[in-house]
């Protein structure tokens, strides 16, 4: 038994060893690909949370409205300006005048400057009804300053599921990951020819 | 191992940063590039013995910045009675928020009849002799001077009212 297995083991190693550049080349491309995956995570979670510390903030887009300049599922981040700083023109987020616990983005129609307040006219881009409201002119509105297409339905599984849930899934793939990577470099270094 | 992977780690962790940069840059909001001017409006409003167009503003800016170009309007008026008619004007109504801010000018026949902030044209301006059955134009100059505060957004809307009196005829 022992004498039939060893050509077979020998035949094997043969072809691992003639299949090694091929295998290097994907495992090769698989890492690039996971870091570059992993350097674009970050790169967004970095878009995400460096302008916290800029009186900015990313909101989920919840509505059509502002299609097709924002779209449902959008991630707008958002930065506080005083409102005289916006302009005709400008994508602001304000306080619903009519419900202030909500938030609405929407375009800069017209704005005025009366007394210690702002009138400001908006309207969604696909809306076409305006909206009227007033702020004090020593008050805070967001400018939408970027968005990050699609990344809102993450933002709001996570609110609607708690991001325990969202937290702990990602906590348990990373250590599939890792003990995945342990596995695949023990097989590697075990078909790796010695030196 | 790890210096064979550390290359491949740096060139992909790069790559995905530069990726990410450029989404966010290619999805920036651009910031409006509109200015924020003030706005003025004014309507005319006479008397029985002077005519003037009904119809809408003389006058009407709605992007008047601090040192900008000033908004010109001319108002026609035109003398109905049987003699000559001295006519004055002055602002009425409209908010008082550009008072201090914006400047105007009248002028008729090359002669000024009142210039200097808003506030000076609530005052009844020089009279501007009208002979019968003339007209004449009041040209109206509307300015922010350079370096006044405070007048982005700001909009007044203001009745420019005549007075006229007729001259009396001296007899020789």
């Amino acid at each position: 038994m022992t004498a039939l297995a060893t050509p077979r083991r020998g035949r094997l190693r043969l072809r691992l060893a003639s299949a090694l550049p091929a295998l290097r080349l994907v495992r090769g491309v698989v890492r690039l690909a996971a870091f570059v995956a992993t350097g674009f995570a970050v790169g967004i979670a970095l878009a995400l949370a460096v302008p916290l510390a800029f009186h900015a903030r990313p909101l989920a887009v919840l509505s059509g409205s502002m299609e097709p300049a924002l779209g449902t599922g959008d991630v707008s981040v958002v930065r506080s300006i005083a409102p005289l700083d916006a302009r005709p023109g400008d994508i602001v987020t304000f306080r619903d005048p009519n419900d202030p616990e909500r938030l609405i983005t929407h375009r800069v129609r017209g704005m005025r400057a009366q007394g210690d307040r702002v009138v400001f006219v908006t309207r969604g881009d696909a809306n076409n009804v305006s909206e009227r409201w007033r702020v004090p002119a020593t008050g805070e509105i967001g400018r939408v300053m970027y968005r990050i297409p699609e990344l809102g339905w993450a933002l709001m599984y996570a609110r609607s599921k708690g991001l325990f849930v969202v937290l702990l899934a990602g906590a348990l793939a990373l250590l599939l990951v890792l003990e995945l990577t342990a596995i695949w470099r023990k097989d590697g270094s075990n078909g790796e020819p010695a030196a | 191992m790890s210096s064979a992977i550390a290359p491949i780690r740096t060139a992909g962790i790069a790559t995905g940063l530069a990726l990410a940069a450029l989404l966010v840059l290619s999805f920036q909001v651009p910031a409006s590039g509109q200015s924020l001017g003030a706005g003025v409006r004014m309507l005319a409003m006479a008397p029985g013995e002077v005519h003037v167009p009904r119809a809408g503003a003389f006058l009407s800016a709605r992007g008047l910045t601090p040192g900008g170009e000033p908004a010109r309007g001319s108002l026609p008026v035109t003398n109905v009675t049987r003699g000559a008619v001295d006519v004055r004007l002055r602002a009425r109504k409209g908010g008082r928020e550009l008072d201090r801010s914006l400047h105007v000018e009248l002028r008729a026949g090359g002669r000024r009849l009142a210039s200097g902030p808003l506030s000076r044209l609530r005052h009844w301006s020089r009279s501007l002799r009208v002979e019968r059955g003339e007209e004449r134009i009041v040209r109206v100059r509307a300015w922010i001077p350079a370096g006044t505060p405070g007048t982005a957004g700001r909009r007044v809307a203001l009745q420019l009212a005549l007075d006229a009196e007729l001259v009396k005829a001296t007899r020789r």
